[in-house]
């Protein structure tokens, strides 16, 4: 590829083809630019004297294109790669992203076994990309991936990323279902007509019925036991999203113990967030007491954890080392505290129509009492979720 | 494009002259989002300097500001226009009288003098360009976001009483979020974009020399590595350039001459950079001394 030295070398006519190039890899690495913003280069590069300062001319160009925070960090790499050929570097918030995981990891709170290998031999290397292809079906096949499966350090980051952002975009669409046709509400007639006695009955003052919103709550159970370990880290990443977007959420990690996680997650800072649940994490990873844990919850935090229209939903594979009917006693009982009750097994997804899963004793014996029992082991799986989250 | 307006450098210069240090590349921005008459999204943490930008730039283009301040529930009557009815209902009661025929009384009542003008209807219907302000729009709901991509895409208003109002000169919009909640795309893709991190050892300094000029030039540039300082460990609650000028206020008035030999001092003025519980418990002696010796 042609390197650009010095803008002033540059008729407009070509720069202006360089910067549809421009455009094109900008997109393949997953910047939405539409016509506005085409059309809006291509006015910045007709200023008068912005060929004079390459900075100037990235400044402007980066307010154009970048939408959010990850785009405004990752711009820079990204016009340095095009234009002056240099490698394309990740920003910082990716490196921190990977170094929190390889370190989640000897904590137990991740499970980068199979790829810490080769992260190790990418990190403090810059990778290049390619320029022009694009990567809808790596994109179609990574969403659709068992997170058991996902082995490359690059495809986890990009997972999760889009686990970080599923549970604001089920916000958004909850709210908006929640709060669709908000107005200012009805007239309160009888506080109306009291306040008009003030002004001989001219109703001056008008009063209106304020619409109650119903916020969603939800109750966030994780197992976090060695059969899990494939897919916890997900589930708290998951879990940590649901708590930053829902105020009314509230979550409890189990294996053999149950400890209160909710204050952790609802953390934005990674870094503070991998060394609190480092500290809580001793035992992590061991095996599982489904009914104890449930028990010491619905005993001592189910009071203040849990209401009415408390959506509670288990994140688990059933593996119990208790009595079924232990677990099925401690399961009523959280049910007849909340409004649904959802039980997600990742390991659902390993089933298929000819040879269905063999399902956990305990779990078996659970399932009559469950308002929903889905699975989230991948990307599209997680999207799926959804339904568990509405009342009805 | 406004005439008063030549260029990025002397965007800058003009906003130093206000009291606002601008980077190259936020004056850049607000450069573009004149020149293509874009509104402007500033994203950034608590205390960055996002809505002094918008005051800056209104007083550097010698603009009204007006500012509408997001809150959950904020609709388009608080917004936008609100009939003044009990103006309007005073006004039925004194004509009852007179020989007006009710569509007369009706196209009276519902006239501009019996509408109150919400911020964003002043910023449209002003006789000057404005500069609005639209601050913390992640705090508003769903719906307004809706709304305001509306007004801002055609930048007119259209009140069923009266008819359509037009912006005869487009206000320069600047939008402000804290980013807690994620914005939608619509409104994202009609923005200009800009990230505003915490300034530079640098920026601050000169930020900090301009606001407490007194302050002597050794003992502003320890404050500034002290905050930076801060700012590198792991607070609940990062200090923003507003907290870094209180507390410069705070210690000029102890009048310590140095950092360094002031620790009663510096524990003493220390809430006003940190303001959590969290982060206050932690700030004994030892940590001032740990973070001091970085």
């Amino acid at each position: 590829m042609a390197k650009i030295d010095d803008y002033h070398h540059y008729s407009s006519a070509l720069l202006s083809s360089r910067l549809f190039g421009f455009i094109n890899f900008l997109r393949n690495n997953g910047f939405s630019i539409g016509a506005d913003e085409i059309e809006a280069a291509h006015r910045i590069i007709t200023f008068p004297d912005i060929l004079t300062s390459k900075a100037r001319l990235q400044h402007l160009l980066k307010a154009v294109f970048c939408q959010t925070r990850p785009q405004w960090q990752e711009f820079p790499s990204l016009y340095n790669a095009f234009w002056y050929d240099a490698p394309v570097t990740d920003h910082d918030d990716s490196k921190a992203d990977a170094k929190g995981a390889r370190e989640s990891r000897s904590s137990g709170l991740s499970y980068f076994s199979e790829s810490l290998a080769e992260e190790n031999t990418l990190v403090g290397q810059q990778k290049k990309v390619d320029l022009y292809s694009g990567g809808a079906s790596d994109a179609r096949t990574l969403s659709q991936r068992d997170f058991r499966f996902v082995f490359n350090p690059h495809d986890m980051r990009r997972i999760e990323r889009i686990v970080d952002d599923l549970s604001r975009r089920m916000q958004k669409r909850l709210r908006h279902r929640a709060q669709h046709n908000r107005s200012r509400g009805q007239l309160n007639l009888r506080k109306t007509a009291h306040s008009s006695l003030r002004y001989h009955s001219w109703p001056f003052e008008l009063h209106y019925r304020r619409k109650q919103k119903s916020p969603v709550r939800f109750l966030l159970l994780l197992d976090v036991s060695q059969s899990m370990e494939v897919y916890s880290y997900l589930f708290l990443r998951f879990a940590r999203g649901l708590l930053q977007a829902f105020k009314n959420t509230d979550a409890y990690a189990f294996h053999t113990e149950l400890i209160h996680i909710g204050e952790e997650l609802r953390d934005k800072s990674t870094q503070r967030l991998e060394s609190r649940l480092k500290q809580l994490s001793s035992g992590w990873l061991g095996g599982t007491r489904i009914a104890a844990s449930l028990e010491k919850f619905n005993h001592e935090y189910a009071n203040k954890s849990i209401q009415k229209d408390t959506i509670i939903i288990i994140f688990s594979d059933g593996y119990d080392s208790g009595e079924p009917q232990d677990l099925v006693r401690q399961v009523l009982k959280l049910k007849s505290l909340g409004r649904k009750l959802v039980w997600v097994n990742p390991l659902l997804g390993r089933g298929s129509n000819a040879e269905p899963l063999a399902i956990e004793k305990s779990l078996f014996a659970v399932l009559p009492h469950l308002d929903l029992y889905t699975s989230a082991h991948s990307i599209d799986s997680l999207r799926q979720l959804e339904p568990a989250f509405r009342y009805r | 494009m406004d005439n008063s307006f030549e260029g990025v450098p002397a965007l800058i210069t003009g906003l130093a002259n206000t009291g606002y240090i601008a980077s190259d590349g936020l004056a850049g921005t607000l450069y573009l989002a004149q020149a293509l008459e874009r509104p402007v999204l500033l994203e950034g943490d608590a205390g960055v300097g996002k809505t002094a930008i918008a005051s800056a730039m209104a007083r550097h283009l010698q603009r009204e500001l007006v500012r509408i301040q997001c809150y959950e529930g904020l609709d388009s009557s608080a917004a936008l226009y609100e009939w003044n009815y009990q103006r309007q209902l005073m006004a039925v009661r004194l004509r009852e009288q007179s020989t007006n025929t009710p569509t007369e009384l009706e196209a009276e009542i519902f006239s501009e003098a019996y509408l109150l003008k919400r911020p964003l209807l002043q910023a449209i219907s002003a006789d000057a360009p404005t500069v609005l302000l639209i601050d913390e729009i992640d705090r508003a709901d769903d719906e307004f976001e809706a709304f305001l991509l509306e007004v801002l895409a055609e930048f007119q208003i259209t009140i069923p009483e009266i008819g359509t109002i037009k912006a005869y000169h487009k206000p320069l919009v600047i939008l402000t979020s804290n980013a807690t909640r994620d914005l939608s795309d619509a409104l994202r893709r009609r923005c200009l974009y800009h990230f505003v991190d915490y300034p530079s050892h640098e920026k601050e300094l000169q930020i900090l020399l301009k606001h407490v000029p007194q302050l002597p030039q050794e003992l502003a540039g320890s404050i500034v590595s002290f905050v930076q300082k801060l700012r590198q460990q792991d607070l609940k609650k990062n200090p923003g350039v507003a907290e870094t000028l209180d507390w410069a206020q705070a210690l000029l008035h102890t009048k310590i001459s140095g950092l360094e030999s002031s620790l009663p001092q510096i524990e003493a003025t220390l809430s006003c950079v940190l303001k959590t519980r969290t982060d206050r418990e932690q700030a004994n002696r030892e940590w001032i001394n740990m973070v001091l010796s970085l």
